[in-house]
């Protein structure tokens, strides 16, 4: 469930940044890099809520 | 099909342990994660200091995670993430898949990097993770780099040091409008670390002030975990010669190329070798480095021998003796602790049910009851609850059951329970023992 939430954050940013500059990424990079943003977001998220 | 063998491999070294001997099979810090992770009910509306880290582990409590699935299918899945992202770094900044396969090679039978995840350094994995997440980035030129960098300096602001110095060096190498890019992500990161994550960098700047930022001041004054107690440099010299060599050569020549790496390859060394505190853990970014750059010179190898079939074979028979050996290194090694002797530990809120303090001499077993013995745990120069000076603990050690005795009435504490472990030298004639490992004292 939270594995689910923080890709979808990760893809989101991802997807918003890197569409926009119209960079080919392939799925393997999509993925990674979804889930690495994602955490990041997490942590940085959960220095503001803690 | 290379590239899923080696992750068939790499997956199974990291689950050997944990699948053998549950929670016991790990290093001891997994304990003090344990504790951490299991405090989030207290930590709700309070700042976490000065632990970064629970601003991890809290927010997977709050969307739902146990604290069984933080530390162990998260751990799991965040060394898969650094497995791919290894891969995506090599193959981008080197144009080559193969490359990029090689590394996964060498970083799958790297021992430092098994010892690494082993010891269960869980932050300090996560920076790793991030790191290589940042290199991603990089390569693309995204301004999103500046979140990897803010997590690091979130969760383990230490290892944010050879990152800066390492860029900070960059900078004067590259033209204006990549300086620019460096200098405006690193401030705005730093920004965000500094605002969101103040308490634990205030009090880790005061200590680098207070002991000149050298592990040596911090050992002197009875902290030896500000070393970053891993692997000794000439152990790790040892363990990482199938790369290291390769890798060092590998710099020099992409040395123009990739000025980048230079630069944060040249800052952990110099921070190891200045022995700036917790430096011993630089040594992963540094093992890291080395085989992101020894790869494309493997690679290099192969083809250039590709031509004759009985140096390919010789290669082939290299690698798999190796990867061997490796394998038979992780199947071997044996845990801190037994998982019976956890068991114990686990077992102790049924034992001790009249005291809220557990005392034990030994550094070894206190953050497997800091973890799991749900106590206030009374050990050497360790946690919150550490009510003698560190000449007392020697004292102690070094004194008659008799004397012992009379130290343990001076805490006032009563009952005091004592885990005696097999490596435990409390024995006072004070002591009931309820079974081979607790005694509780009769004071």
């Amino acid at each position: 469930m939270s594995c689910l939430f923080i890709f979808f954050i990760g893809f989101g940013i991802v997807f918003l940044f890197f569409h926009s500059q119209r960079r080919g990424l392939s799925f393997i990079e999509k993925l990674a890099l979804s889930m690495g943003v994602g955490i990041s977001v997490v942590i940085i998220l959960g220095s503001v809520v803690f | 099909m290379i590239a899923l063998f080696v992750f068939a491999y790499y997956l199974f070294t990291r689950l050997w342990m944990l699948l053998n001997y549950g929670a016991a099979g790990m290093g001891y810090d997994i304990g003090i994660y344990h504790y951490q992770i299991q405090k989030y009910f207290e930590q709700i509306g309070q700042s976490v200091v000065p632990f970064g880290f629970s601003n991890f582990s809290n927010m997977l409590m709050l969307l739902g995670d146990s604290a069984e699935i933080i530390m162990f299918v998260w751990y799991v899945a965040l060394s898969v993430l650094i497995f791919v992202l290894l891969y995506l770094v090599v193959r981008n900044y080197f144009a080559s898949k193969q490359a990029a396969i090689w590394a996964l090679i060498l970083f799958s039978i790297s021992i430092t990097q098994f010892e690494f995840f082993w010891w269960y350094y869980y932050r300090n994995f996560l920076a790793v993770a991030l790191f290589l997440l940042f290199l991603l980035l990089y390569h693309y030129r995204s301004y999103l780099i500046i979140l990897p960098l803010a997590a690091i300096g979130i969760i383990h602001p230490l290892s944010l040091a050879p990152i800066g110095l390492g860029m900070l060096i960059y900078c004067f190498l590259v033209d204006r409008s990549e300086r620019i890019f460096i200098l405006a992500s690193g401030f705005v990161s730093a920004l965000l670390v500094l605002v969101f994550n103040s308490n634990e960098v205030l009090i880790y700047l005061q200590e680098l002030w207070h002991y000149h930022g050298l592990t040596a001041n911090f050992i002197l004054a009875g902290r030896p975990n500000m070393s970053g107690e891993f692997v000794t440099i000439p152990m790790w010299l040892g363990l990482s010669i199938l790369y290291a060599p390769f890798g060092v050569y590998g710099i020099w020549i992409f040395r123009k190329s990739q000025k980048m790496f230079v630069c944060l390859f040249l800052s952990n060394l110099v921070l190891i070798f200045l022995g700036f505190a917790l430096s011993k853990r630089f040594i992963i970014f540094v093992d890291l480095i080395l085989i992101i750059f020894s790869a494309p010179v493997w690679y290099a190898i192969a083809q250039k021998i590709k031509k004759y079939d009985w140096a390919h074979l010789l290669l082939l028979l290299f690698f798999l003796i190796t990867s061997a050996f490796s394998l038979f290194l992780v199947v071997l090694k044996l845990p801190m602790i037994q998982p019976f002797d956890l068991a114990v530990i686990k077992n102790i809120p049924n034992y001790a049910v009249d005291s809220e303090y557990i005392f034990t001499d030994s550094s070894h077993y206190a953050p497997w009851l800091q973890g799991y013995s749900g106590k206030k745990v009374i050990a050497p120069g360790m946690f919150d609850n550490d009510k003698w000076s560190r000449g007392q603990w020697l004292e102690f050690a070094k004194s008659s059951s008799a004397q012992q005795c009379e130290m343990l009435k001076s805490l006032h504490i009563s009952p005091l329970y004592v885990f005696s472990g097999h490596i435990n030298h409390v024995t006072g004639d004070c002591f009931i023992k309820l079974n081979n490992y607790l005694l509780k004292a009769g004071i």
